[in-house]
């Protein structure tokens, strides 16, 4: 499996080429443009990880889809061009071990030997930070796309680290993440317009988005018409 | 012990961290990747964190940070717990986990009982509100708008100049006024329509129909009505519906005294019929306080019971099916009534001071038929002509909706 990122970072694409009888399992609605010879198949559970239902249903509570669709190629050489919803950046990440905890909106698309499931990140942060109380958890070893809404950026976190809400793609497993307040008062706080912020500590990998979703929404909400 | 899944930070691997199998023994940690290089943390320099994205894994650290093993495999825990000098560290950092956890259940208690009560306080906290913000409101705004409405009102008739009709309903509205709580200048309008109606806007602009003169028997009736009248007046209903209908935005927008835009949104309510119509409450408190008014002025409160009485007869004569009564907007007058005279009986007797009015010369002035009007005033209903007979069920509509 080769992937190839096109046109990053606004508008990134992801271009995969396929082996014969290598697949990727995708977020529904993701392809743009694929080979003839690929076998698409629309399933509620991805290979090497089990499943079903269950896991469908639980990953409707972090923000995907109860379907998943799994490419396969019948052929050498096939080409699958998927892309993420929102307008934004797209990152592989190999996971060799341990998971990855993704955003809802972030997984893309993952390959055979990637298991995914939700993990429950507490209700408490979950009411304040304005994330989801569900995120995709990614483990097993392989290849994973995240996608982004603006532009990625990785990091290597070495103890404690600062991200707003709504900016997190997606972190290591051995980061610990929890809901703080940006600056010594709650007052101050909210008046700089950080509000809450989420506090990673610990050693690991950490994504984040250069824009966060909601942020736009309600920018652009108010201008648009109803109709 | 072991073997445990889990990992290896270093700055020597590649990527700073490689997946292991960790080993826990009495000398301490020894991670081997899946590579083949070996990693050992003594047992004297772990220092050991909780943490993870599930905060149950276990990091066991060089005093200088540079090399980290980790795990959150089932039994690493013990594993470590069994090393003499881990087991107190170990036992610390899952007592300080229980406590956070238990500290983040209660904090979410908190939160969501914070949530319910503001969520009660708000229900419970804007009627109030709008109360509070009604009183703090100026005089003039309650004048302001009810001069507007009446201007911009089509009061369905002409107005009445007969000397003998306007000086006796002045005379009554004057003596009512003089004991009435509030010091509001009261404007009477009496108007020629078969209406039996009278209605009241805020800061004093009171209408009252010649039909409702002529339904009247006796000066007490018609004195009750104003009195009931009255009552929406002082106590500020018209504009109690007005910030009812605003909810919160609009009461604080009173709470500043944004007059200008409140005028605007009063028309708009009028037009809608929202500031003559009043809630349950709101009639229940006009008939209380009109009661105790009349009872102050020293006529005989029990007017208006006898005037319920006779719109009473007049409904159940419209057949109005029992169902819908209680869905009109004032209480049962079976109930007013009942609630009247309860209220008469514990105020004690009065000291009447009837005034000096010839009521008779009154309903002769306003009534069409002054015989017809003067005598049969218990048969009015059954022996009136056809047109008139439906006029005033028109009427008692009207009366059904405003009053």
């Amino acid at each position: 499996m080769q992937i190839d990122i096109l046109a990053r970072p606004a508008a990134a694409a992801a271009s995969i080429r396929l082996a014969d009888s290598e697949s990727i399992t995708c977020e529904v609605g993701a392809m743009i443009a694929m080979s003839s010879g690929l076998h698409v198949e629309t399933t509620t559970r991805n290979r090497g990880g089990g499943g079903g239902i269950l896991k469908g249903i639980k990953r409707m509570f972090a923000g995907e889809s109860l379907f998943l669709n799994r490419f396969t190629a019948q052929a050498d050489g096939q080409q699958l061009v998927i892309g993420p919803r929102m307008m934004g950046d797209v990152v592989q990440h190999h996971i060799a071990r341990g998971a990855l905890i993704v955003q809802g909106q972030s997984w893309l698309a993952s390959a055979d030997g990637i298991d995914i499931d939700a993990t429950f990140q507490g209700l408490g942060k979950a009411l304040f930070s304005g994330e989801s109380a569900f995120w995709v958890k990614c483990s097993g070893q392989g290849e994973v796309l995240l996608s982004s809404f603006g532009a990625i950026y990785a990091l290597d976190i070495d103890d404690d680290y600062v991200v707003d809400t709504g900016h997190i793609v997606a972190f290591e497993d051995t980061l610990q993440f929890s809901i703080g307040k940006a600056s010594q008062s709650l007052i101050g706080s909210f008046l700089g317009g950080e509000g809450l912020v989420c506090k990673f500590r610990g050693q690991g990998r950490l994504y984040c988005q250069s824009h966060n979703p909601p942020s736009f929404g309600n920018m652009i909400g108010r201008h648009l018409r109803a109709r | 012990m072991g073997p445990f899944d889990g990992g290896v930070f270093d700055k020597r691997l590649q990527g700073g961290r490689a997946g292991a199998q960790l080993t826990v023994d009495a000398h301490g940690v020894h991670a081997s990747t899946t590579a083949g290089d070996t990693f050992d943390v003594p047992a004297r320099d772990c220092q050991l964190e909780l943490g993870g994205a599930s905060g149950r894994m276990w990091f066991c650290r060089t005093p200088d940070r540079q090399l980290t093993i980790y795990s959150e495999a089932r039994g690493f825990a013990e594993a470590l717990a069994s090393l003499p000098n881990l087991s107190q560290p170990v036992a610390e950092l899952r007592r300080h986990r229980r406590a956070e956890s238990r500290r983040g259940v209660l904090f979410l208690l908190a939160a969501l009982g914070m949530l319910i009560a503001l969520g009660i306080a708000g229900y419970f906290g804007l009627d109030y509100a709008g109360r509070a913000a009604i009183e703090a409101l100026p005089r003039e705004a309650d004048e302001r708008i009810g001069r507007l409405a009446i201007n911009s009102m089509d009061l369905g008739g002409p107005t009445v100049h007969d000397k003998t009709v306007t000086d006796a309903v002045n005379a009554i509205v004057a003596r009512l006024a003089e004991h009435a709580p509030g010091d509001f200048e009261y404007q009477v309008r009496v108007l020629d329509a078969e209406t039996v109606n009278a209605f009241a806007l805020p800061g004093g602009q009171i209408v009252v129909y010649t039909g409702l003169i002529a339904k009247a028997e006796a000066l007490d009736e018609v004195a009750g009505v104003l009195a009931h009248e009255i009552a929406h007046v002082t106590q500020r209903h018209g504009l109690q519906r007005i910030a009812q209908s605003l909810g919160v935005a609009g009461s604080l927008e009173l709470l500043l005294g944004d007059l200008g835009g409140l005028s605007a949104i009063a028309v708009e309510l009028m037009r809608a019929g929202a500031l003559t119509s009043y809630g349950r409450d709101q009639e229940r408190e006009a008939d209380e306080q009109g009661v105790l008014t009349m009872h102050a002025s020293g006529l005989d409160a029990d007017g208006i019971a006898r005037f319920f009485q006779k719109l009473q007869k007049e409904q159940d004569e419209m057949e109005i099916p029992e169902i819908f009564a209680w869905m009109s907007s004032h209480p049962d007058l079976d109930e007013r009534i009942a609630n009247v005279r309860a209220q008469i009986d514990s105020l004690g007797p009065v000291a009447e001071q009837p005034l000096e009015i010839d009521w008779d010369a009154v309903r002769r002035a306003v009534g069409p038929d002054a015989e017809a009007a003067g005598s049969a005033a218990e048969a009015d209903a059954t022996e009136k002509a056809p047109e008139q007979n439906a006029d005033s069920k028109a009427g008692s509509k009207a009366k059904r909706r405003k009053r």
